[in-house]
C-alpha cells in the first residue's frame, strides 16, 4: 500500500466505493516512525527537549492542537499540570554520601549508587531497577512515577531506558508497552483483533458517522473487522443492530417466545402446559383443574358438547388466543431471519473448505490442460467473491430483521434476493468438478468469470443502495 | 529474598519508635517467618470505631517492597471498604497506588485513616455504604458502634 508508486494511477482507476473507508495498516516499525514524526512536528514550536515534548504529548493523549493551544496560553501551567520540568536533567547514577539512605531497601552510606529524578527523591540503583522492571512487567510504560510516597513526578522515558539499559529483554518490553499505549491512547488507532497479529490500523472516519458508514477495515494479516466495534466484518448491518442481534441470539429470549407460542398456562394454578396430543379436555396435572384447551374456559360449562368447543368466539377466550398467536408470529419471524443468517454463516465456513478444494482443482486443471498458473486464477477469484457475498448476505438478514416494512424494505429485499440467487448459482458452478462430458475448460472458465462478474455487480448494487440509504436516513429500524 | 528480609529487619528495628496510640502493636507472627505479621489498630477517636481494638493479618510477598503487602482484618469490621466476612480491605495504596517507599507501619496507619474516612462510592460492604450514601449518619454510626462493641470490645 504505502510506497507503492503505482498507487496514484491505480487509485484513480479503482474509485473508492461509497461503503469503503480510508484506513492505513501499521507494522510495529511504522508505529515508531509515526510517533517520532508527531514528536518532531511539535518539538520546535514548543521549544522543549525531546523528552519533555514526548511526555507532554503522551499525557494529553497525542492531541497536538489542544496541547499547542494550552501551551501557548499557559506554558508553565501546562508543564506543572503534568509535573514536568522544561529540560529534565540527564539521568545518572551518583555515589552516595553520609546522608544517603534508600527508602526502599534501607541501604545507606557512600558504598551505594543512587539515582534521583528532578524531584530530589533518591533511591539506590538496585531498587530502581526492581521497581521499574516490576512496573514494566505489569504493562506500564510512561505512566511510571517516582517511587516516593505520593510523588507525582513522572519517571520519563530516558531515565527508564537508562535504568533498564543492562536488561535487554525488559527494555524491549518497555518499548513495546510504549507503542501499545500509543495505539490505545489514540481513538483513531486500533490493534487488529486477530490472535497474534501485531499490526495496528489507523482509521480517520469520525466516530459520529460510524452508524451510517460502517468502518470496515482489512488488516494485512487477512482479517477484516469493524473499526468501531471490533467485531468481524459485518457490513451492511450497523453496529447497533449487530449488537442487538448478537444479544438476541445469545440470550434465551426466544426460548420464552417458544414457551409462549407452544404452551398455555393453567387458568387456576398457572402451571405451564404443553399440549402434545389428545383432546381439548385438559386436566391440569398439578391442580386437577379441568378446562378446554381451545377457549380456556372451565370444562363444566361445555356441557354435553364434548370435543367440539362452540365457545370459540367469545371475547375472553379471543384475547387469550390473540396473545398466543402474536408470539407465535414473532417466533416465526425471528426463525425466518435466523435460519437464513445461520445458513449463510455455515455456507461461508464451507466456502473456506471450498477454497482448499479449489486449489487442488486448479492444480488438476493446470496439469490436464497445460494452462499456466495465472490462467486458472479465475477459480480462486470466484471463491473470494463467494465468501464476500456470503458475509454480506448473512448480515443483510440482520438488517432485514430490524427494518420496518414498507416500499423501501421491498426494494431492499429484491436486491437481497437477486444477490442471493446469483450467489447460489455461482456456488453451484464452482463446486461441480470438471468432468469429461461437461463443458470444455474454456467454456467453463467463461461461465465462471461471467457469473462472478455478475455476482460482484449485484453485490456492489446492494451495498451501494444500503450505504446510500443509511446516509440518507432512508431505512427505518425498529428495536423490540 | 535477601533484600526483603533486610528491609523487614530494618523496619522491625524502626517499629519500636514508630508505635503510637493508633498502632498498638505490629510484629511478625513468630521469629522464624518474617513474611507473616500481625497488627493491632485502635479505633480512631470520635468515630463509631472508638473503643475497639482491631486485629490485622499482614502477608508480605517475596517481591516486597516492589509489590504491596496484603492486609486483612481478622476482627470483623463494619465499614464500607472492608469485606465483612473475609476482612479484605479496598484501598488504592494496597493495589494500584502502592509505592515501594511505603512501610508496613505507614500502610497500617493508612488503614487507620481509612477507618475514620470511609469511601462509600467504591464499597465492599454495600449495606454500610448505602447508609452513608443516603445520608443516614446516625444509622451508620449506631450500626458500626454495635459491631465494634460486639467484635472489637476491649474487654472480651
Amino acid at each position: 500500500m504505502d510506497g507503492d508508486e503505482f498507487e496514484p494511477i491505480l487509485g484513480s482507476l479503482q474509485k473508492k466505493k461509497p461503503w469503503e473507508v480510508d484506513f492505513k495498516v501499521y507494522d510495529p516499525h511504522d508505529l515508531l516512525v509515526k510517533q517520532e514524526a508527531i514528536v518532531d512536528r511539535l518539538q520546535s514550536p514548543l521549544a522543549l527537549s525531546r523528552e519533555t515534548t514526548t511526555l507532554l504529548l503522551r499525557c494529553c493523549f497525542w492531541k497536538e492542537e489542544s496541547l499547542l493551544e494550552s501551551f501557548l496560553l499557559d506554558r508553565d501551567g501546562t508543564l506543572a499540570k503534568v509535573g514536568l520540568p522544561e529540560h529534565p536533567p540527564r539521568p545518572k547514577f551518583e555515589a552516595g554520601d553520609e546522608s544517603f539512605m534508600c527508602e526502599i531497601c534501607y541501604c545507606d552510606g557512600a558504598d551505594e549508587t543512587y539515582l534521583a529524578l528532578w524531584c530530589g527523591h533518591r533511591f539506590c540503583r538496585d531498587c530502581y531497577r526492581a521497581y521499574v522492571s516490576g512496573k514494566v512487567h505489569e504493562g506500564e510504560s510512561w505512566r511510571i512515577r517516582c517511587p516516593a510516597v505520593k510523588c507525582r513526578t513522572l519517571l520519563g522515558l530516558e531515565p527508564a531506558r537508562f535504568i533498564l539499559a543492562d536488561d535487554k529483554a525488559m527494555l524491549n518490553r518497555y518499548e513495546e508497552n510504549l507503542t501499545r499505549s500509543f495505539v490505545n491512547d489514540l481513538p483513531t488507532f486500533s490493534w487488529c483483533p486477530a490472535p497474534n497479529c501485531e499490526y495496528a490500523i489507523e482509521c480517520q472516519v469520525p466516530r459520529s458517522t460510524w452508524e451510517t458508514t460502517i468502518p470496515t477495515v482489512h488488516c494485512r494479516c487477512g482479517k477484516a473487522f469493524c473499526f468501531s466495534c471490533k467485531h468481524d466484518d459485518h457490513i451492511p448491518a450497523p453496529c447497533s443492530l449487530v449488537s442487538m442481534w448478537m444479544q438476541k441470539c445469545k440470550d434465551d429470549s426466544e426460548t420464552s417466545n417458544w414457551i409462549k407460542a407452544n404452551t398455555k398456562e393453567c387458568v387456576k394454578c398457572k402451571s405451564t402446559i404443553e399440549k402434545n396430543g389428545g383432546c381439548n379436555h385438559m386436566v391440569c396435572r398439578e391442580c386437577h383443574h379441568e378446562f378446554c384447551w381451545v377457549c380456556m374456559g372451565p370444562w363444566a360449562e361445555h356441557g354435553q358438547s364434548y370435543y367440539n368447543c362452540n365457545r370459540f368466539d367469545e371475547d375472553s377466550s379471543k384475547n387469550a388466543r390473540d396473545s398466543v398467536s402474536k408470539s407465535r408470529a414473532m417466533l416465526e419471524r425471528y426463525l425466518h431471519y435466523f435460519t437464513r443468517y445461520n445458513n449463510h454463516e455455515q455456507s461461508a465456513k464451507l466456502a473456506r473448505r471450498l477454497l482448499a478444494a479449489t486449489e487442488k482443482n486448479m492444480d488438476q486443471i493446470q496439469r490436464d490442460h497445460t494452462l499456466s498458473w495465472i490462467e486458472v486464477q479465475f477459480l480462486s477469484e470466484a471463491v473470494d467473491v463467494l465468501s464476500l457475498c456470503r458475509s454480506t448476505l448473512k448480515w443483510s438478514y440482520v438488517l432485514g430483521y430490524y427494518m420496518k416494512s414498507g416500499n423501501q424494505k421491498t426494494i431492499f429485499e429484491n436486491n437481497q434476493s437477486d444477490l442471493e440467487m446469483a450467489t447460489e448459482l455461482l456456488n453451484e458452478l464452482v463446486e461441480n468438478p470438471i468432468t469429461e462430458d461437461g463443458p470444455s475448460i474454456e467454456e467453463f472458465k467463461r461461465m465462471v468469470i461471467d457469473k462472478s462478474t455478475y455476482v460482484k455487480t449485484r453485490w456492489e448494487t446492494i451495498l451501494a443502495d444500503i450505504t446510500a440509504g443509511l446516509q440518507e436516513n432512508r431505512w427505518q429500524f425498529e428495536s423490540e | 529474598m535477601a533484600s526483603v528480609i533486610r528491609r523487614l529487619l530494618k523496619e522491625l528495628q524502626d517499629i519500636r519508635k514508630d508505635l503510637s496510640d493508633e498502632l498498638l502493636s505490629l510484629k511478625p507472627v513468630n521469629d522464624e517467618d518474617l513474611l507473616q505479621w500481625h497488627a493491632v489498630l485502635r479505633g480512631p477517636r470520635e468515630t463509631p470505631y472508638q473503643g475497639g481494638l482491631f486485629r490485622l493479618r499482614i502477608d508480605v510477598p517475596e517481591e516486597y517492597p516492589i509489590k504491596p503487602p496484603s492486609l486483612i482484618f481478622t476482627t470483623p469490621v463494619c465499614h464500607p471498604n472492608v469485606h465483612f466476612e473475609t476482612g479484605e480491605i479496598c484501598l488504592d495504596i494496597l493495589k494500584s497506588q502502592w509505592s515501594p517507599a511505603w512501610t508496613l507501619t505507614s500502610t497500617c496507619l493508612a488503614v487507620h485513616v481509612l477507618l475514620a474516612n470511609p469511601e462509600p462510592s467504591s464499597p465492599l460492604n454495600c449495606d454500610a455504604a448505602n447508609l452513608l450514601r443516603c445520608g443516614d449518619v446516625v444509622g451508620y454510626s449506631s450500626l458500626v458502634s454495635m459491631y465494634t462493641h460486639i467484635f472489637a470490645g476491649q474487654f472480651q
